[in-house]
């Protein structure tokens, strides 16, 4: 397991701020399961279907975020303890859990092994979000009275949160559906390149994420509410392009390593 | 923060249903059914339509009659049934009857334009594209669960809900034209065909068996408990909303694959001498 | 909320509109192109793309053009950037300024393994922008549409700004670019080699005339009626499938070798 001089924070904001948050929006969560169904072996896409009434994994990609109530098992924070050194909290160990018993899915119940999959196509998609997996010394945490406010390039207030999740993907491909960004980020990647990112554990992943994208906190500081528009860190069509370009990459990632993980599980 | 996490439960939830509503599912459905008509079929409907899949013009009947000339089409949108199910004539309505029952005229526009097709030789060139046109449009009306009149239903048509902090109520019956499934999914039309363009040869066959009144008939059951799921002016908190909306979007949206074989059926039937001919009653 | 709302629509209206077909415009121009390259071309290309499709940069140089150093592409998009940039010093009149730097640059990537990995990859993302622009009518030089504004459905717009982002959006919905470029894309390979023909001088002349006559088509109280969208929506389609074609084309001749 790889070291990190920080502890992490991995979480869905979700309970943090106890209310429902979401993680990327729809058109992600369903471009990187469309990715992952690209990268599937057809054995494993068999497979996989037949446990889900033949459907598509990116019907699923957001059940998660719709069916709250069913889901709630897994809407926990979690973090890299600094003592102990070992991750703690439901976010990340139950991923983990949810990857170890899809790898034996035959022995699950069939509702188990589709919530399982519901709980795997929509979260590890979330732990490649930079605005959900982040450093826990840093005091990056979200608290009353201090907000993580931006000005975006409309120069409108909005929570950082929101830029990450929504608006920068948005952007710069406003018409694009989750085909055609699938089509576009996915056109002909070199299997040399697939195998250098699907390499690892889900912790490898979870700390490159939490390390590639530690600047963007860096960038825009956590400020008290009520803090003057004009002194907020501000969006330019650099800073979008930049951190757009950031956000396109988590999102091949994210839909290469769930290929891996399914092809891993129901390959066989 | 609260207001933040609002904002971004908002945009995810709603945001797709601002863009355009209800012509894009029509696309859906044509798309779908275009990747289920025969070669033959597809050629001659295209050679019709200007070298133009059908859709490109799936929502076309909609977009035209406001003008004079397509009034005729302004009342072929929905269908009128007994508490029973069973399928009333509009034309043959009690003049007593309410004006949404008089209007419901689909499966009567539905079987001229169908009709039509059967004798197109005698069609102009404009005439055989609108005809295929009507057919595309008034297929995918007839799998809006809205758009079915049950005659004992009528003041339910008007219901209304509330969310939680906005101003106004929406329209249930408009909610089944769009929300129902792009609330869920906001796909485009290719997307569609992905998702729902896959089930098995029986379950096709099975969906396209009978005739066009067989399906609304079909259709009418799976439809009618939509009435149920809705307390008169119901109130919503946000979380409340997306719980109900899971109520209902896996059959709205599976209805837009239906209607999509079904579509294709009828125009295969029509214009490929080799398939079965659908009828209407 | 509703402000929120307007904001997202508002980006998502705005982004591309300014001064060059929109994303969805581009997107579906530079798909048709796609569909067209020829295998080695395809791979040849992607190897500086790292794998992604150059549909993907389809609108880059619409969000380059603020800053250095890619401040000295803004005027590259239209035929004159400022109306008196028309003329050189002796009052001969210039060639429009799109037409010159695609033909530049496509004369620059006749060799494109001489020229640095940078160089070569900055030159797709141009091509696979401006041969889309070249086929947009208001980026023709046509002294009076500029100001112009016409209503639709009881709402104002630019006209040039109606031209980039609207006209295909509003007659049909549902669509995305890669299910726009399968519609529209449907010439034979005879009609497409046709079409494909000329050089982008002869395509600036071909846009030229419909620049003019969707202008002149454009009723005299500015309110457009369904027959102009008709027409405008056909004459897009029609637009965005060669300028895919003729994209498929420059494509093909600089890398298939």
């Amino acid at each position: 397991m790889k070291k990190t001089r920080f502890t992490i924070l991995a979480t869905l904001l979700t309970l943090m701020v106890g209310t429902n948050a979401w993680g990327w929006g729809r058109d992600v969560h369903a471009t990187i399961t469309y990715i992952a169904e690209r990268h599937l072996t057809p054995q494993a896409k068999a497979n996989i279907e037949a446990c889900i009434d033949g459907r598509s994994i990116v019907y699923y990609a957001s059940w998660m975020d719709n069916h709250q109530e069913e889901s709630k098992m897994w809407r926990h924070s979690s973090y890299y303890d600094k003592d102990t050194h070992k991750p703690v909290g439901t976010a990340y160990t139950e991923l983990s859990t949810t990857i170890e018993k899809l790898g034996d899915y035959k022995s699950l119940s069939e509702t188990e092994c589709r919530h399982r999959l519901y709980h795997l196509l929509h979260a590890l998609g979330d732990f490649h979000c930079p605005g959900h997996t982040y450093f826990q010394n840093a005091d990056r945490s979200f608290k009353r009275n201090t907000h993580y406010n931006v000005v975006w390039i409309d120069n409108k207030e909005t929570s950082y949160h929101t830029v990450w999740d929504i608006l920068l993907i948005r952007y710069l491909r406003s018409a694009f559906g989750y085909m055609d960004f699938g089509h576009s980020l996915d056109c002909n990647i070199p299997q040399q390149y697939v195998e250098q990112v699907t390499a690892g554990t889900l912790y490898d992943w979870m700390c490159e994420t939490a390390n590639r994208c530690v600047h963007i906190y860096d960038k825009f500081p956590k400020r008290k509410k009520g803090t003057p528009k004009e002194e907020l860190g501000h969006f330019d069509l650099d800073l979008v392009q930049e951190y757009s370009r950031l956000a396109d990459e988590q999102i091949l990632k994210a839909g290469l390593r769930m290929a891996k993980v399914l092809n891993e599980s129901f390959g066989k | 923060m609260k207001k933040h996490i609002f904002t971004i439960f908002a945009l995810l939830a709603f945001a797709p249903s601002v863009s355009a509503w209800n012509g894009a599912l029509h696309t859906a459905i044509a798309s779908i059914a275009d990747a289920n008509l025969t070669p033959e079929a597809r050629t001659k409907i295209e050679a019709a339509l200007g070298d133009h899949s059908i859709a490109y013009y799936a929502h076309w009947m909609d977009d035209v009659q406001h003008k004079s000339e397509y009034q005729h089409v302004r009342d072929w949108h929905n269908v009128a049934l007994s508490p029973k199910g069973k399928i009333l004539s509009a034309k043959k309505a009690d003049k007593s009857a309410s004006d949404v029952v008089r209007r419901a005229d689909a499966l009567d526009g539905l079987a001229r334009a169908v009709a039509a097709l059967q004798n197109r030789n005698n069609l102009s060139a404009q005439e055989l594209a609108d005809n295929i046109r009507y057919v595309v449009y008034i297929v995918g009306d007839l799998h809006c669960p809205s758009h079915y009149v049950f005659t004992d239903l009528l003041e339910a048509r008007k219901m209304k809900y509330q969310i939680e902090k906005e101003k106004k109520p929406r329209s249930y019956m408009r909610f089944w034209e769009g929300e129902a499934v792009t609330a869920t999914f906001a796909w485009k039309n290719n997307e569609f065909v992905h998702q729902l363009n896959r089930l098995s040869p029986e379950r096709v066959a099975a969906l396209t068996d009978g005739s066009v009144m067989d399906w609304v008939v079909e259709n009418a059951k799976i439809y009618r408990p939509i009435y149920s799921y809705l307390e008169p002016d119901q109130h919503f908190k946000r979380k409340e909303y997306r719980a109900w909306l899971n109520k209902s979007y896996e059959m709205a949206t599976d209805q837009i694959g239906v209607a999509g074989y079904r579509l294709a059926a009828l125009l295969n039937g029509l214009f490929d001498e080799s398939m079965p001919k659908k009828s209407i009653k | 909320m509703k402000k929120i709302l307007l904001a997202i629509l508002l980006c998502a209206v705005m982004t591309g509109a300014a001064w060059a077909w929109d994303n969805r415009g581009h997107a579906t121009i530079a798909r048709i192109a796609e569909r067209h390259l020829t295998p080695r071309a395809k791979a040849n290309i992607e190897k500086y793309l790292d794998g992604q499709s150059f549909v993907y940069y389809a609108s880059w140089m619409d969000f380059n053009r603020h800053k250095p150093p890619f401040d000295i592409t803004r005027d590259w998009h239209v035929d004159y950037w400022t109306d008196d940039m028309r003329t050189d010093a002796e009052g001969n009149p210039l060639p429009p300024v799109s037409i010159e730097q695609t033909k530049r640059i496509i004369a620059e990537m006749a060799d494109f393994r001489s020229l640095s990995d940078s160089l070569v990859t900055l030159n797709i993302k141009f091509l696979a922008h401006l041969v889309g622009d070249i086929h947009c009518p208001v980026h023709v030089d046509f002294p009076t549409h500029r100001p112009m504004k016409i209503k639709y459905k009881n709402k104002e717009y630019k006209y040039h700004r109606f031209w980039d982002g609207f006209v295909v959006g509003l007659v049909r919905v549902g669509y995305s670019p890669l299910s726009l470029a399968e519609e529209l894309d449907r010439a034979d390979d005879a009609r497409r080699a046709e079409l494909q023909a000329g050089d982008p001088d002869s395509w600036h002349a071909e846009n030229t005339a419909f620049c003019e006559k969707m202008y002149k088509a454009v009723p005299e109280d500015k309110v457009l009626t369904d027959a102009y969208m008709e027409e405008a929506n056909n004459v897009a389609g029609y637009l965005f499938a060669v300028a895919g074609y003729r994209m498929a084309k420059v494509f093909n001749d600089i890398f298939d070798k």
